[in-house]
């Protein structure tokens, strides 16, 4: 096909990026023109981040190099690539925990000088927040938001930034539908005044519908660059995970468990909890629930609506102010995070570097930490237990000995949900896990949880900003809003537009 | 009564402004995220500088406001250079920043002994006064007033100005930073300008107010003081200018504590047992606010690209 109106900015020249026994780009070529959204496709670990890393200059590619209006830049850094106005949106909000909202992206912004002032920027947030959907306090500190607010931080930075290239890596999963539709408009805007937008993800109807061209990728290889006219869903799939590799279903629903005869008693209860929020007033106010022995409770809501709080409540990371929480019929209310272990419930949470695993330890020790109390462990039982879990459950790393925090982002979840899953045995929290999971593993995950709580009575809190995934997976529905219950359903019963309305109301 | 304080007002005034403006600076580096290991050496060294240049000033001009004037202003920007490297090797160099920060500290030491003997010998070839500071008693209360507004300065460009949430971001986490195309070691090279400036003032006031001349060894251990200062005043710059009220009277009532019989040993430990209490008590104390913490990556050496 011949395209006159295509003009090169930016060339990926054979560049090969290799990690401790991970080749995470293998001679990967491609050329990005103005005015273009090209979708970055591939599976949990297949080199998209380090790609887009590489074009930021954030990596050094041990072999090639970027290719900017056809100068080689052999040492690409930071500096350099913001100076072209290249812009990387990371997969994990890349915000300073301690700052506020404004200060994070003031700090971003080149066309303010070292003595502008932080107020000057606040009204320019206020207004770009409103238009993208979503208001942010630009005086919140980052680490009071959710991890969706975050990623709102981020777009509103981005769209302030005026970037040549922006590289979005996967910052849209999450995000409310409205936000999302706000931020392709964005993103198509930018297309129409001659920019380049790389949208890394791993859902393959977002490439479909948002891109002009996608690459997918697959084990640190480029696949395929295709066209718009050869865009088709499956065809995507199969590029994506191999000809035979792919789960298209989400699982049935397997026999929703009959609660109503079950008279036993709660695993989990939280009888009327309020708790304290950092910022003002409370984040949870006045919080009922229980769940019943291999009871799966969906809580969905949109983000912000105290779905972190509530998670945190649940595994002791947070203070009840007033009210209590048992575990099986034992009052744990407030007695912190090491006596709700011990009754058996484990964690899967959004933010698994920040909640569960330490990233500087390896997956060894990170199995050592949730797993084993006493002062010697036995590390070649535990180093075998690593390689069986990352056999299982398909996590690519190196070594059971890497540092957990070099991981893809997918990998981290993976091998978080591997650990809690060996580890709870009473009931397990959940947190938003499918942020970074590719589809197959999504699903996979989902049917694992339902399998589980069929047969080994373990309870399962399922909280969730995505009401697919909660009504896939849920026996109940909780709906959660700032930061009340405000309607619990049984999943039979209720209309997907109900709990829509109760979501946004 | 009214006698002691006739006399303890100036007195504490000079060792006021000393403090305060080098546990200021101190703070400045320290939020960039550089251990300042080399407080002590740099003092000492800032301020035998000072006697230096005021000597040497003096002989080319003439003794006067204008020599010692200048002299405050030359150790100042000596220093702050000195510091902006400190800062600067520090984030590029792949080392403890222990070991950086104790090299300068030695290199202080050292280079201000030499520095002080040189002016010694200039003033026993050219027998110059130096025009050493002196404040009125009128004037003392001014002293104070310019404190707080140098407190008042610092705090307003940390937390109003993009240079000090830059400075701030860098010492919370330079690797994200530097990630979003800032240079990590030119911030903290402009952190260490400023820094060094505050230190520089404090080091020279030292000699040529609080002092009023140099011997060997001089200053050493009040750059700790000061450190000290600063960490017991949440490196925050207002807090600091409350908190060193304190150290400075438990310093300067030392020569009078033993006029009324204490043993010398002990009303010389005196300050740094107050420091030690002080800083025990500031690393338990629960801080509220954010911006009270310690910055996160202090002391952290800096790598910009993800190891494995
Ligand atoms: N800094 C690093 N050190 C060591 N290995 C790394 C590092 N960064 C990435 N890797 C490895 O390189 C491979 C590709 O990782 P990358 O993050 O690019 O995957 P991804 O396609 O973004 O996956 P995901 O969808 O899970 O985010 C993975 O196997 C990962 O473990
Ligand atoms: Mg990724």
């Amino acid at each position: 096909m011949f395209f006159p109106s295509r003009q090169s900015f930016l060339r990926v020249v054979d560049v090969t990026k290799r990690f401790p026994g991970v080749l995470a780009l293998d001679s990967v070529t491609l050329e990005l023109y103005l005015s273009e959204i090209h979708s970055i496709l591939g599976e949990n670990g297949s080199g998209k981040s380090t790609l887009a890393k590489v074009i930021a200059g954030i990596y050094v590619p041990d072999r090639g190099y970027i290719e900017i209006l056809g100068k080689p830049m052999k040492l690409l850094s930071p500096v350099d690539a913001v100076n072209y106005g290249i812009y990387y949106i990371p997969q994990n909000p890349n915000l300073v925990e301690r700052l506020t909202v404004v200060e994070n992206i003031l700090i971003a912004l080149k066309s303010y000088s070292a003595f502008a002032r932080v107020s000057e920027v606040r009204s320019l947030i206020v207004e770009e927040s409103q238009k993208i959907g979503s208001l942010i306090d630009p005086e919140a500190e980052v680490s009071e938001l959710s991890y969706t607010q975050r990623q709102i931080v981020e777009l509103v930075k981005a769209s302030l930034l005026r970037a040549r290239v922006l590289l979005v890596d996967e910052v849209t999963t999450y995000l409310p539908t409205s936000v999302r539709e706000k931020f392709y408009s964005y993103l198509r805007k930018l297309k129409s005044e001659n920019k380049i937008v790389l949208l890394i993800t791993h859902k393959v109807s977002e490439a479909v519908d948002v891109a002009d061209r996608i690459t997918v990728m697959r084990s640190g290889r480029i696949v395929k660059t295709i066209e718009k006219a050869e865009f088709d869903v499956d065809y995507v799939r199969k590029l994506m995970f191999g000809e035979n590799g792919y789960i298209s279903e989400p699982p049935k629903n397997v026999l929703l468990k009959d609660l109503t005869t079950e008279n036993r008693r709660a695993v989990v209860k939280l009888d009327r909890v309020w708790v304290i929020s950092e910022s003002r007033g409370y984040a949870l106010k006045d919080i009922e629930l229980s769940v019943k022995p291999g009871e799966i409770l969906g809580v969905v809501g949109i983000s912000g609506s105290g779905q972190r709080e509530l998670a945190e409540v649940l595994v002791g990371l947070r203070s009840i102010r007033s009210g209590r929480y048992y575990v099986d019929g034992l009052d744990v209310t407030n007695r912190g995070p090491e006596a709700i272990r011990a009754a058996g419930i484990g964690f899967i949470s959004e933010t698994p570097l920040y909640h569960n695993l330490s990233g500087d330890l390896s997956l060894v020790e990170n199995l050592a930490l949730a797993t084993y109390g006493k002062l010697f462990l036995p590390l070649k039982l535990l180093t075998a237990k690593t390689r069986e879990l990352m056999e299982k459950y398909g996590i690519i790393s190196t070594s059971p000995k890497t540092p957990v925090k070099v991981l893809s982002g997918g990998n981290i979840m993976r091998f978080t949900i591997a650990r809690e899953l060996e580890f709870a045995k009473k009931a397990l929290i959940v947190l938003n896990p499918s942020r970074s999971l590719d589809e197959k593993f999504k699903w996979s995950f989902i049917n694992t949880i339902k399998n589980i709580s069929r047969s080994t009575d373990m309870s399962v809190i399922y909280i969730s900003e995505s009401l697919d995934e909660v009504l896939q997976v849920s026996d109940t529905v909780a709906v959660i809003n700032g930061g009340r219950i405000v309607g619990v359903f049984s999943r039979e019963s209720v209309e997907r537009e109900v709990l829509e309305k109760l979501m946004v109301m | 009564m009214i006698e002691l304080l006739d006399w303890l007002i100036p007195t504490l005034a000079s060792a006021y402004v000393v403090y305060t403006l080098t546990a200021i600076g101190s703070t400045v580096i320290e939020r960039s995220g550089i251990l300042n290991l080399a407080i002590d050496g740099l003092f000492v060294l800032s301020s035998s500088l000072a006697y230096a240049y005021a000597i040497y000033l003096s002989i080319l001009l003439q003794p006067g406001v204008l020599a010692t004037a200048l002299s405050l202003l030359l150790t100042a920007v000596t220093t702050a250079l000195l510091y902006s490297i400190y800062t600067a090797l520090n984030t590029v160099l792949p080392v403890s920043q222990g070991a950086v920060g104790l090299s300068f500290m030695f290199i202080g030491y050292g280079l201000g002994a030499v520095v002080g003997n040189l002016g010694r010998v200039l003033f026993s070839l050219f027998r110059v006064r130096i025009e050493y500071i002196s404040v009125t008693q009128n004037s003392v209360v001014f002293t104070y007033l310019l404190m707080v507004l140098a407190a008042v300065l610092v705090y307003l460009v940390l937390y109003k100005l993009k240079l000090g949430v830059l400075i701030r971001a860098v010492g919370e986490d330079p690797r994200l930073v530097s990630q979003i195309g800032i240079n990590v070691a030119y911030v903290r090279f402009l952190s260490g300008l400023l820094g060094g400036v505050l230190i520089g003032i404090g080091g020279a006031l030292f000699t040529l107010w609080r002092v009023g001349g140099w011997s060997q060894g001089q200053g050493l251990s009040h750059g700790w003081l000061a450190y000290a200062v600063s960490i017991a005043g949440w490196r925050y710059p207002p807090v600091i200018a409350l908190v060193s009220v304190f150290f400075s009277l438990a310093y300067v009532l030392l020569p009078y504590l033993q006029s009324v019989g204490l043993p010398i040993e002990i009303s010389i430990a005196t300050p740094y047992v107050v420091s030690i209490v002080a800083m025990v008590f500031v690393s338990i104390t629960h801080r509220r606010s954010v911006a009270l913490l310690d910055p996160k990556s202090l002391g952290k050496t800096f790598f910009r690209e993800e190891q494995a």
